[in-house]
C-alpha cells in the first residue's frame, strides 16, 4: 500500500506537507491512567566505631554493585595556589598502595567486571568502584585500600601530572570550557567555589608531600561515608565494610570554613576574545542559595520552567521559535555553602546580541509573572516523573543518596521529594524565580567569541571587561 | 573539570556500550544465570514488536527504531537523515510542532532521537501509567507527518548550529568518528559527511522531507520496543490498536553499501586551527558483524583498549609515557558492537605528547598488536574479558531508565530478526578461544587494513610540557 499524500493549505503554510493515512487513525489522545506506586528499598545505616557511616540499600535490576566512598572535602579545600590538589589526590590514590601496584589495582578491577574512578566536586571527593555484585567484598576491600594506604609512587605522580598538564592545555581550545571557567571565576571571586580549573603552576606544585598532606588531613573515617547500592546482602556488606575500614584511625578535623559570598550589583559582561570563532559561547548566571536551603525546591522548579527541561521557555523561544541555537539550557547547581544558576548556549555570531535580549526577557518575565496553570503543573509533573527514572539505575540512585549525606538533607528526602514538588504554589514558584535569578538583577555574562563579528550587537552593554583565552584582562580587541 | 579523567570515564562509557555482552561459563550464580525477558511478534503490516518486562520502577521505555540511517541518505543531501530526525518533532496529524516534547515532559517523561549509520531511533521514558500516551505519540508520527516551510527552515537553522557547536567550532572537529570513515572508506555510502555540509542541509526542501518519510518511515521498516513496568499482553494490545492500521509500503531495493577491501595503509595529516595539542585517530576495517572473527575481536577489545588496565593504556601512558589519553571501540562514538549493519571501523584515538608525531604512536601500537599476534592472550585474560563484557552488558541494560536495554533489543530485532540475541549472543562469545583472538588480530589489525588521521595544531602554542 502507498501512503496517501494530502497537501494541506493553511494561512501560514501554503506548502505544508502532510503524509497521512486517515482511516482507522486513533485521533483521540489517550488519557493517562492512575499513577502507580513508587517506592525505594529501605536504606540501612550504621556508624563504625571510628566514625565512618556506612549506608546500604538493595537495587537489584542487574546483578551489579556500586561502592562509593565519599570524602567530605573537595576542590574548595585546595590551598589557594594549589587548584587541582583535591582532584589529583583522588586519582593518585588509585596509582598504588602499600599492598598493590597501580597495575595490580587495574587488573583486579578489570577481573571483577568493574571500574574504579574518582570524582572531585566543590565539597567532596568520591571514589567509586562498580562491578559484578558477586565481587562486592573485593570491591569494598579495594576502595578501602586505595583510600587508606596510598603510596603515591613518584613515577605515577609524575605521569598523572603530565596528563593533567596536557589536558589543561587541550581544554583551553574548548570555548565551553573557557566560558565556564571565566563564569565561575568572576561569579565567585575570592570564594573557593571560583576555582574550577587547574593552572600550569598549580599542577607543577603538586608533589608526593602535598598529596600525602592532603590525604592525611582529609581522608579520614570521620570525614567520610560509604554508600553501597546493588544486588547485595546488607549483612555481608556491613561485615565487609567493617573488616575493610574498621582499622582506619579517626582524627579530629575542622569543618571547612564558610567564606562569605561576594555580592554583585548590575550586569557585568566578560568578553573572551577567540579570533575567528564561528559561534559565540554564552553563559549568563548568578549566585543562588546553598543546597539545603528550604527554597531549593521552588528554585529548582523555576529553573526547570526557564531552561532546565527540553520543554522549557528558553528552548521554545530561542531554539524552536528563532532557531538561534541547538542546545540552550539552564543549570541550577547548589553546593554546601552556596550555589549558582547558569544559562548556556552556543549561537551563531549574528544572533549574539538578540540571544542576550531574549534571555533577559525570559528572566524578567519569569521574575515578574511567575508561572501557573498547565505550564506549572507540567513542570511539576516532569520533575516528579523524572525522579523514578533518575533512581532506576544503581549509579543514579547512588547519586541521589549521596546528595542526602553530602548536604545534610533530611533522611527522607528521596521519599518526600515528589510530594514537596507537587505542593509548590504559583506564588512560591514566582518567589523561587526571584531567588534564582537574584532579586537585584545581578548577573555575570560571559561571551567567548570574535569581538569584531559581534561588537555592533553589544552596544547597549557598557560594562564589558575583555579577557584573553587564558583569562587575563586585556583591552578591547582591535583598540 | 579534568580532561584526562573525564576522557577515561568517557572511554569506559563508550566501552560499556561497545562491549555489551559476554558470559563466562566458569561463572556461577546471579551473573551467569541472568536473562533478559523477551517477547517478540510481528503485526500484519510488518511492524516488529518487542516487549521486555521489568517491574523494579514504575517507568516504561517506548522506542521506535527505523531502518534508515545516514549511510544511505540521498547523495546530494548529506546530513539529511539527521535533519529529518529533527522533523519528526515538528508535528504530525494530531500533534502540533514541538507538542510531542511538551506532552512527554508534562507527563513526567523524557525523550530523544538519534541518527546512526543504519538506523534512526526515537524514544520516550515515561511513568508506566502514561504507556499508551507514549505509544500513541509514536504511532501518530509514523502514520502522518505535518511539516510547514517555517518549521523546516527553523530546524535547518537548529541543525546548522548543531554542526557548528559539535564540529566546526570544536578542536579536532569530531575527527575520530566523523572524519575517519570519510578517509577509510571508498564507497560514498560509507564515506560521506554524515553530519552534512551546511549548504546541503540548507538546500533540503519539503519535497525531500515528504519523499524520505514516504519511503522509509513505514511499519515494515521499523521495530517498536517497550520495556519496563507493563505486560506483554498490554503492549501487544496497544500496538495492534495504535500501529496496526498504519499501511505498509514496499521498500526500495537496498543500495550496494559494500566496502572493497583495503590493500595498503592510508595515513593523513590534518592541520587543526583550534586544537592546542595533537591527537591521532586510526581505524581498522572490521570483519562482518556476527562472524567468528567479529566475536574474537569483540573479546580482544576490552583487553586492548577497554580501560586503564588495557594493553594500550598501560603501554602508551604508563610504560612509554608518550600519550595523555587513549580510547577506542567498535562503531566508536556512535554506538556499540551490535547496533549497525554494514561496513564498520574499529577506531582508536590517542592524545599524544606535543613533541612527538602520530607515526611515533602508531609504531608503539604496532608493537603492542604484534605482541598479541605473536604470543596471543592468556587464558586468564580471556576469562577476565568475558567477565568484563557481561558486567558491561548489565550496565547497558539498566542505563537511562532501561533505554539501553530497549535500544539493544531494537537493533537485534531490526538487523537479526531475533531480539533474543540479547541472551543467546553470550554463547557465541563463550566459544571464542585465545587462539581465535590471536588469529583475528593477525588477520585484521594490520597496517594495510588501517587508516589514520594525525590532527596537528596549526600553531604550536607550547605549554603543557
Amino acid at each position: 500500500m502507498i501512503r496517501r499524500v494530502l497537501s494541506v493549505a493553511s494561512v501560514s503554510a501554503v506548502l505544508a506537507v502532510s503524509c497521512a493515512a486517515p482511516t482507522f487513525a486513533q485521533t483521540e489522545r489517550p488519557a493517562v491512567g492512575a499513577e502507580r506506586p513508587f517506592q525505594l528499598a529501605p536504606r540501612l545505616e550504621r556508624t563504625l566505631p571510628n566514625g565512618m557511616r556506612v549506608i546500604v540499600t538493595r537495587q537489584t535490576v542487574v546483578p551489579k554493585v556500586s561502592v562509593t566512598l565519599t570524602i567530605l572535602s573537595g576542590l574548595a579545600s585546595d590551598p589557594p595556589n594549589m587548584a587541582g590538589l583535591a582532584a589529583i589526590t583522588g586519582e593518585a590514590i588509585q596509582e598504588g598502595t602499600k599492598l598493590r601496584t597501580s597495575q595490580d589495582i587495574r587488573r583486579q578491577v578489570f577481573g571483577m567486571g568493574g571500574s574504579l574512578s574518582a570524582a572531585a566536586s566543590q565539597d567532596y571527593t568520591s571514589i567509586t568502584a562498580r562491578g559484578l555484585s558477586e565481587f562486592s567484598a573485593g570491591l569494598i576491600d579495594l576502595v578501602a585500600d586505595v583510600a587508606m594506604n596510598p603510596a603515591f609512587p613518584e613515577q605515577e605522580v609524575a605521569i598523572l601530572k603530565q596528563q593533567h598538564l596536557q589536558s589543561l592545555e587541550q581544554q583551553q581550545a574548548s570555548p565551553q570550557f573557557v566560558a565556564n571557567r571565566e563564569f565561575r571565576a568572576h561569579l565567585f571571586g575570592e570564594h573557593p567555589y571560583a576555582r574550577v580549573s587547574e593552572t600550569v603552576e598549580s599542577i607543577n606544585a603538586v608533589n608526593r608531600e602535598r598529596l600525602g598532606t592532603f590525604h592525611h588531613d582529609y581522608y579520614r573515617p570521620n570525614n567520610a561515608f560509604l554508600l553501597v547500592v546493588g544486588a547485595i546482602d546488607p549483612d555481608q556488606v556491613f561485615a565487609a565494610a567493617t573488616k575493610a575500614f574498621g582499622g582506619w584511625p579517626k582524627v579530629a578535623n575542622e569543618p571547612p570554613k564558610s567564606v562569605p559570598q561576594p555580592s554583585i550589583e548590575g550586569r557585568h559582561v566578560y568578553f573572551v576574545q577567540r579570533p575567528n570563532s564561528i559561534q559565540s559561547s554564552i553563559s549568563v548566571g548568578n549566585f543562588t542559595v546553598k543546597r539545603n536551603d528550604p527554597r531549593w525546591y521552588e528554585m529548582y522548579l523555576a529553573n526547570t520552567i526557564f531552561g532546565g527541561a527540553f520543554n522549557s521557555r528558553i528552548v521554545r523561544n530561542i531554539r524552536e521559535d528563532k532557531g538561534y541555537t541547538y542546545s540552550p539550557s539552564s543549570l541550577f547547581q547548589a553546593f554546601r555553602q552556596a550555589g549558582f544558576y547558569k544559562f548556556d548556549a552556543d549561537v551563531r555570531n549574528e544572533v549574539t546580541g538578540p540571544t542576550l535580549t531574549e534571555v533577559f526577557k525570559e528572566i524578567d518575565k519569569l521574575r515578574a509573572e511567575g508561572s501557573d496553570g498547565a505550564e506549572l503543573n507540567g513542570a511539576k509533573q516532569y520533575l516528579r516523573g523524572l525522579f523514578p527514572y533518575q533512581t532506576s539505575s544503581q549509579a543514579g540512585l547512588a547519586a541521589v543518596l549521596n546528595s542526602v549525606y553530602l548536604f545534610n538533607l533530611p533522611k527522607d528526602y528521596p521519599e518526600t521529594f515528589r510530594a514537596k514538588i507537587a505542593a509548590i504554589t504559583p506564588e512560591q514558584v514566582k518567589a523561587g524565580a526571584n531567588a534564582l535569578f537574584g532579586s537585584g538583577g545581578g548577573s555575570v555574562v560571559v561571551i567567548v567569541g570574535d569581538w569584531a563579528k559581534v561588537k555592533d550587537q553589544l552596544a547597549e552593554y557598557k560594562d564589558i571587561t575583555f579577557l584573553d583565552i587564558s583569562g587575563k584582562k586585556t583591552t578591547a580587541p582591535g583598540e | 573539570m579534568l580532561k584526562s579523567r573525564v576522557m577515561r570515564q568517557c572511554l569506559i562509557v563508550l566501552c560499556l556500550a561497545a562491549l555489551a555482552i559476554g558470559a563466562p561459563s566458569a561463572q556461577t550464580g546471579a551473573a551467569a544465570s541472568y536473562k533478559v525477558p523477551v517477547a517478540y511478534r510481528k503485526l500484519p503490516n510488518g511492524l516488529r514488536v518487542v516487549v521486555s518486562e521489568s517491574h523494579a520502577s514504575p517507568i516504561v521505555v517506548v522506542e521506535v527504531m527505523y531502518r534508515i540511517g545516514f549511510r544511505i541518505e540521498p547523495k546530494n543531501r548529506t546530513g539529511f537523515a539527521h535533519l529529518f530526525e529533527h522533523m519528526m518533532f515538528q508535528g504530525s496529524e494530531h500533534v502540533g510542532k514541538f507538542e510531542h516534547v511538551r506532552i512527554v515532559n508534562e507527563n513526567g517523561g523524557i525523550l530523544n532521537g538519534s541518527t546512526r549509520f543504519d538506523h534512526t531511533n526515537y524514544f520516550e521514558v515515561m511513568p508506566s501509567n502514561a504507556l499508551e500516551l507514549g505509544m500513541w505519540l509514536e504511532a501518530d508520527r509514523m502514520r502522518s507527518l505535518k511539516i510547514t516551510p517555517e518549521n523546516l527552515k527553523n530546524q535547518q537553522n537548529v541543525v546548522s548550529e548543531e554542526v557548528r557547536v559539535n564540529v566546526l567550532n570544536q578542536p579536532y572537529a569530531a575527527f575520530e568518528w566523523l572524519g575517519l570513515p570519510q578517509k577509510a572508506n571508498t564507497n560514498w555510502y560509507n564515506a560521506h559527511n554524515f553530519y552534512g555540509d551546511l549548504s546541503e542541509i540548507e538546500a533540503a526542501t519539503l519535497e525531500d522531507v515528504k519523499k524520505f518519510f514516504d519511503t522509509y518511515y513505514v511499519p515494515n521498516n521499523a521495530v517498536l520496543v517497550v520495556t519496563g513496568d507493563t505486560t506483554v499482553d498490554e503492549v501487544m494490545r496497544l500496538a495492534e490498536k495504535h500501529f496496526g492500521s498504519i499501511p505498509q509500503h514496499a521498500l526500495p531495493p537496498p543500495p550496494d553499501i559494500s566496502e572493497p577491501p583495503q590493500t595498503a595503509e592510508k595515513t593523513f595529516t590534518e592541520p587543526d586551527k583550534l586544537a592546542r595539542t595533537p591527537a591521532i585517530a586510526f581505524g581498522y576495517h572490521l570483519p562482518e558483524r556476527m562472524t567468528p572473527d567479529f566475536f574474537a575481536l569483540s573479546l580482544l577489545d576490552p583487553l586492548l583498549v577497554g580501560d586503564e588496565s588495557s594493553k594500550l593504556y598501560q603501554t602508551l601512558i604508563k610504560d612509554k609515557q608518550i600519550a595523555a589519553a587513549v580510547s577506542g571501540g567498535f562503531n566508536y562514538g556512535l554506538g556499540n558492537n551490535f547496533d549497525y549493519n554494514g561496513p564498520m571501523l574499529y577506531t582508536f584515538r590517542v592524545d599524544y605528547r606535543p613533541d612527538l608525531k602520530g607515526a611515533d604512536v602508531l609504531k608503539v601500537v604496532d608493537d603492542v598488536v604484534s605482541g598479541i599476534q605473536q604470543k596471543g592472550i592468556t587464558e586468564e585474560e580471556l576469562r577476565q574479558a568475558k567477565v568484563n563484557m557481561r558486567s558491561s552488558l548489565f550496565e547497558t541494560l539498566e542505563s537511562q531508565g532501561g533505554f539501553g536495554r530497549a535500544d539493544l533489543l531494537a537493533a537485534f530485532a531490526l538487523y537479526d530478526d531475533d531480539p533474543n540475541r540479547i541472551n543467546t549472543v553470550f554463547a557465541q562469545l563463550e566459544k571464542v578461544t585465545a587462539a581465535d583472538v590471536q588469529a583475528a588480530a593477525k588477520k585484521w589489525l594490520v597496517p594495510a587494513n588501517r587508516t589514520s588521521i594525525d590532527r596537528v595544531p596549526e600553531k604550536k602554542t607550547g605549554g603543557g610540557q
